[in-house]
């Protein structure tokens, strides 16, 4: 894995790619919200969060599988509480009962509104990432006021985050390779030493990293090319959002 | 553990949000203020550590089938001290969050209060009673299993209350808490070991990345660790008073081994029993790690030195 891998839907070029990361963050931020305190008694009407969200997979170009493929891979937690809901939420008509469990209606509707909201949150917070380098994003954050120090970490944990998950990722092959049928202790052991020297590894790199941004001038801030701007389709976006979120909200107040 | 958005509700999402973003800029400021630039790579480095390391899972030998990989949280707080480790959880957190979508963005900022905020901080507090008390080798074992334990558990219950707070718990407050912190609290007690483990091997291998502390330093935990033992009290108070609008927790942890999911409140809440539940779990964590903490050190000193 590389970070041009992850990176690479984010480096296209479209409307969505090239809007302001600060208007993309904010109205990503808004619309989770949304989604999150939409009312259950409603639940049929959050197809129209569909909206914003269709019409952003739409003019970005990002292939809708991926997007989808990576949203279900993330479901485990959310899916794990959701199949709980319909035995647990005792109100409503009971649909069947299996030995001494009960099937509720009102908790199969809950447990759907949990998995909705799910995807659609996801969804979003994916099409974000997935238009928006993440070098954009740390700049972003340092315009939001975002502490300086907490951004440089950030930088150097994606930089090297490649680095190290293929370096543990050898490790794991090596050590598979050799041990066909790891017994306990053994397992806990190999464990031991890998995570060591994955340590030692990850020590000794950062010493070489400061020496080189010496080398390189290093003066306690992290200079960047890159400027944001806030321009007329930034405007546009954010004025056809805010009319979006005014209409959904007089929607649900009817 | 990472929860996503719609496990939290805004009225619990936004005052995390705060909370975190408030701890941050604390963390941060404190943190610039008493290091040097060339921790800067290095705690962006072990954050992809961090990283790399949750890829190694491990079973869990108690229970077959599931199992458990580092959090790292108390190993980063023993390395760097706990502002610079909170900001390194912090930073891997948000990161799964913007990048991966691994936890929500809303959710973020309860899940830096949890995993990042609880385990560093009361994990160091933990971590630094045991040095101060102990001392040695022995102490630091002790301490990290110790404070891995407590810290795991405390962050999973802290998960359980900000779920049932957002009223998307499908099972009673007492129920989901015993469930959530019975398996930190052995998930924790592996960490510690595992941790330990490591920390022994990297001190081997590289001294001066593992620093003994001077009496200055040892007198600054020590007062950290009473400042931490009193928020963890005040956040213990807390937490029991929630507690003590469930049902008699004893009775309902019989029922839970019975039956982990049964769903009746009955209003016979004794406030005594759910105190009892919550120190109970604890007390078991405490125990046992302390008697793994004990026997490594003994067998670490039996071995002779190799190399």
């Amino acid at each position: 894995m590389h970070h041009a891998y992850i990176d690479r839907l984010s480096l296209m070029n479209s409307p969505v790619h090239r809007l302001d990361p600060r208007t993309k963050l904010v109205c990503t931020g808004l619309f989770c919200m949304l989604v999150v305190s939409w009312p259950q008694a409603r639940l049929g009407w959050i197809a129209l969060c569909l909206l914003p969200l269709g019409a952003a997979v739409v003019i970005s170009r990002l292939p809708l599988p991926y997007l989808l493929k990576r949203c279900v891979m993330l479901s485990p937690l959310a899916a794990t509480v959701a199949v709980f809901f319909p035995f647990t939420h005792a109100s409503g008509q009971v649909l069947a009962s299996v030995g001494p469990l009960n099937l509720y209606a009102d908790g199969l509707l809950l447990a759907g509104g949990i998995l909705a909201r799910f995807l659609l949150t996801v969804l979003a917070a994916t099409v974000l990432a997935c238009s928006t380098p993440f070098a954009s994003l740390l700049k972003a954050m340092a315009t939001l006021r975002v502490p300086r120090l907490f951004i440089m970490v950030l930088a150097f944990l994606y930089r090297y985050l490649f680095v190290l998950v293929d370096e543990a990722d050898r490790m794991r092959r090596a050590r598979d390779s050799r041990t066909p049928r790891p017994g306990g202790l053994g397992r806990f052991m190999a464990a031991r030493g890998m995570l060591g020297m994955l340590f030692i590894r990850a020590f000794d790199r950062s010493d070489r990293i400061y020496s080189a941004m010496l080398a390189r001038g290093f003066d306690g801030n992290v200079q960047t090319m890159q400027q944001l701007s806030f321009g007329r389709a930034d405007a546009a976006a954010a004025a056809a959002f805010a009319v979006y979120l005014c209409g959904v909200v007089a929607v649900l107040r009817m | 553990m990472h929860m996503p958005d719609v496990l939290v509700s805004p009225a619990v999402a936004l005052p995390g949000l705060a909370a975190s973003g408030a701890l941050l800029a604390w963390s941060c400021r404190k943190a610039a203020r008493e290091m040097d630039d060339r921790r800067i790579p290095l705690m962006g480095v072990l954050g992809a550590f961090v990283f790399a390391a949750q890829m190694i899972n491990l079973p869990l030998v108690v229970l077959p089938g599931v199992s458990w990989h580092l959090v790292g949280a108390v190993l980063m707080a023993a390395m760097l001290g706990p502002y610079a480790a909170f900001i390194v959880m912090a930073a891997i957190l948000t990161i799964q969050a913007l990048l991966l979508g691994d936890g929500g963005l809303l959710a973020l900022g309860c899940n830096i209060f949890n995993m990042g905020a609880v385990s560093c901080f009361l994990g160091y507090a933990v971590y630094s009673a045991a040095t101060s008390w102990l001392g040695g080798a022995r102490g630091r074992a002790a301490g990290i299993v110790l404070a891995s334990a407590v810290s795991l558990t405390a962050a999973s219950l802290a998960a359980v209350i900000q779920i049932h707070l957002s009223g998307k718990s499908p099972v009673s407050l007492a129920s989901a808490a015993w469930l959530m912190g019975s398996v930190h609290a052995l998930c924790g007690i592996g960490e510690g070991v595992l941790s330990v483990a490591v920390l022994a091997f990297v001190a081997k291998a590289r001294p001066a990345s593992v620093q003994e502390r001077s009496p200055a330093e040892r007198a600054a935990m020590r007062k950290f660790a009473l400042a931490g033992l009193a928020v963890s009290l005040v956040i213990g108070g807390f937490v029991s008073y929630w507690a003590s609008s469930l049902p008699d927790g004893l009775e309902h942890a019989g029922e839970v081994l019975r039956w982990p999911f049964v769903e009746e409140a009955e209003e016979s809440a004794s406030f005594m029993s759910s105190v009892m539940t919550g120190l109970l779990t604890t007390a078991i964590a405490f125990a046992v790690s302390l008697v793994l903490a004990a026997v490594m050190s003994r067998a670490r000193q039996a071995v002779p030195e190799r190399s």
